[in-house]
């Protein structure tokens, strides 16, 4: 009696939860996750905090076998990615969440498809809160898990595994572009992810050049046009004429995208200064230019000729 | 109802004479009761049915090997072909429920008739004696095992006809697979590996069977069905095999030669015999 008596206020001290107390701590907090995201209708702000505030009781008091634990973090995080209410680019709730996606890709004792879904997410919140490099982590991480794995692992998380490592090399192309950055070390390592945005850059490149060409184009006709229509009385030659244009801006005519936001330093290399046209290709633009003057000015001639 | 005739002996000695056994005949590590938990919620909390039925929900419930064996006063009749129940109880198992809280649960359900121990580290559930020498069935049956270098399914078959041997019960014994329900053979390490070896004098043929159970390369359970008199008076023994504690039912059907080698070996356990 005397050795059990210190024991058992010690135990009330702690107080630790009886095993029946703990059961019903864990039903409560899943009967609230049913109800804030399982029910179809629109999820409830003040039903999703009161499930997010049980299970992180639950995670604390509760003595959970280690798949329950997992999918209670699961719950958690899910809940924070679909609480209403946040004002447009308040992500707060996805940073809590990520907190909860990092723990399942930590404690997970072997890949699954939670791990695989944690990571793609993880990628998608970071991008969202500014954390390129953590968020170019996770996107690489989907593409090298396939191959880290076993045939038979491989096999018993495709086609999810397979379609989510795809998704990412457009992911982290998208990703590249929206922030404006170059892949680091890691990301050109990955040759199809290097492959894909090199071919998107150049792409990016020809159209902006294409659309150079004709807005200067269309800039020589409207200039043509306006020449003919000025005080200068054309001949009618069948042709038309075109007053001496205000020489065309400098060939450097690649006009920048809309201003990307300031990056921070994240160590990702910015992009270079978009390139100018090549050498071939103003040389092209002169001879159209020198061309179009020289028409322009031989029929300025022939009208002044005849005055 | 369920009156047994006792045939017991005087006093026997359990734990006389034990001489090796090839694997360990110590304690095979399982890990605590209370750290063993239920993943899912599982049976229906408002539903009325027998201790069997709910003793046979709540370790399904659990990856864990726990030996079950059903009590004689409810587990056959002498009027009726159905197991006579003395009562109807109401269990579901909870999620992250421990095994110990839920085996607790299921002792107090049994309203006495039924207690866990412990024996060379399996859990059983058996019913509760009134006395240390009593023989409520036939694993309480005293018997003397000696064995060399056989395989699992030959170390058990020999327990089954020294139990018939000794007929210290109205009811004789017979012994079947759990995979056998799905048509299906046991791993080939049930009958092909000969790694037990064992010599016992004197004990129960439940702590022979624990012997066995750990000394098999394999991870075993058993449940102890009683049967009725008027059927054939046979007690079943049915032996299921787990891995990392979750039971298997095996994934090979058995072809017609197999059934007809397993129908002979059952046969040799001597449990079809004159009563």
């Amino acid at each position: 009696m005397t050795t059990i008596t210190p024991l058992l206020c010690f135990c009330l001290l702690l107080g630790r939860l009886s095993e029946d107390e703990q059961l019903v701590m864990l039903e409560e907090a899943e009967a609230y996750h049913h109800d804030a995201l399982c029910c179809g209708a629109k999820p409830d702000r003040s039903t999703i905090d009161t499930a997010i505030q049980k299970y992180e009781n639950v995670l604390r008091e509760v003595d959970l076998a280690e798949p329950i634990r997992l999918e209670i973090l699961w719950n958690i995080a899910l809940l924070y990615m679909n609480t209403p209410g946040a004002p447009p680019g308040d992500y707060s709730h996805w940073k809590k969440a990520s907190e909860y996606y990092e723990l399942i890709v930590k404690e997970s004792p072997t890949v699954d498809k939670r791990v695989i879904v944690a990571h793609a997410q993880l990628g998608d919140i970071y991008s969202r809160t500014g954390e390129l490099t953590r968020a170019e982590s996770n996107y690489l991480r989907l593409r090298s898990l396939p191959r880290e794995l076993t045939d038979e692992q491989r096999s018993a998380l495709d086609p999810e595994l397979t379609e989510f490592a795809s998704q990412a090399v457009n992911h982290l192309v998208a990703f590249y572009e929206e922030h404006g950055v170059m892949p680091s070390a890691q990301g050109m390592a990955d040759e199809e992810v290097a492959a894909a945005f090199s071919k998107r850059s150049k792409a990016r490149r020809d159209a902006q050049m294409n659309g150079a060409v004709t807005d200067f184009l269309e800039h020589l006709l409207n200039a043509s046009r306006e020449s003919t229509s000025g005080t200068s009385v054309p001949e009618d030659d069948g042709n038309r004429e075109s007053q001496v244009a205000a020489v065309p801006p400098a060939m450097n005519t690649v006009s920048p995208d809309s201003a990307d936001p300031p990056i921070p330093n994240t160590g990702f290399s910015d992009v270079p200064t978009r390139p100018g046209p090549t050498r071939a290709q103003k040389t092209v633009l002169l001879l159209g230019l020198a061309l179009g003057a020289a028409l322009i000015l031989w029929r300025s001639r022939r009208v002044w000729r005849k005055k | 109802m369920g009156a047994r005739s006792l045939h017991h002996r005087g006093a026997f000695r359990i734990l006389g004479l034990l001489a090796m056994c090839t694997a360990a005949s110590a304690v095979q590590p399982t890990k605590p009761l209370e750290e063993v938990r239920a993943l899912e919620r599982s049976g229906d909390p408002d539903l009325e049915t027998s201790l069997s039925a709910v003793v046979d929900n709540a370790l399904r419930a659990f990856d864990a090997p726990v030996n079950f064996e059903g009590h004689p006063d409810y587990g056959r009749s002498t009027a009726r072909t159905v197991a006579e129940l003395p009562f109807a109880v109401k269990h579901s198992v909870r999620k992250n429920q421990s095994l110990a809280h839920c085996l607790d649960e299921l002792m107090e359900l049994s309203r006495g008739l039924l207690e866990v121990q412990n024996i060379l580290g399996n859990t059983c559930i058996v019913p509760k004696k009134s006395d240390k020498d009593e023989i409520l069935n036939n694993l309480d049956v005293p018997v003397s095992l000696h064995l060399e270098n056989v395989s699992t399914w030959e170390a058990l078959k020999a327990l089954g006809i020294e139990i018939n041997t000794v007929d210290a019960t109205d009811y004789s014994f017979l012994i079947s697979l759990a995979c056998f329900d799905e048509g299906n053979s046991p791993p080939e390490a049930f009958t092909e590996e000969k790694v037990i070896s064992l010599s016992l004098d004197d004990v129960t043929a439940r702590y022979a069977l624990c012997t066995i159970m750990n000394a098999s390369p394999l991870e075993l359970s058993y449940t102890y069905v009683c049967g009725t008199k008027l059927q054939v008076a046979t007690d079943k023994l049915i032996i299921s095999v787990h891995e990392n504690g979750k039971r298997v039912l095996g994934n090979r059907s058995l072809t017609p030669e197999e059934w007809e080698w397993w129908r002979r070996e059952k046969h040799e356990v001597g449990w079809e015999r004159e009563r």
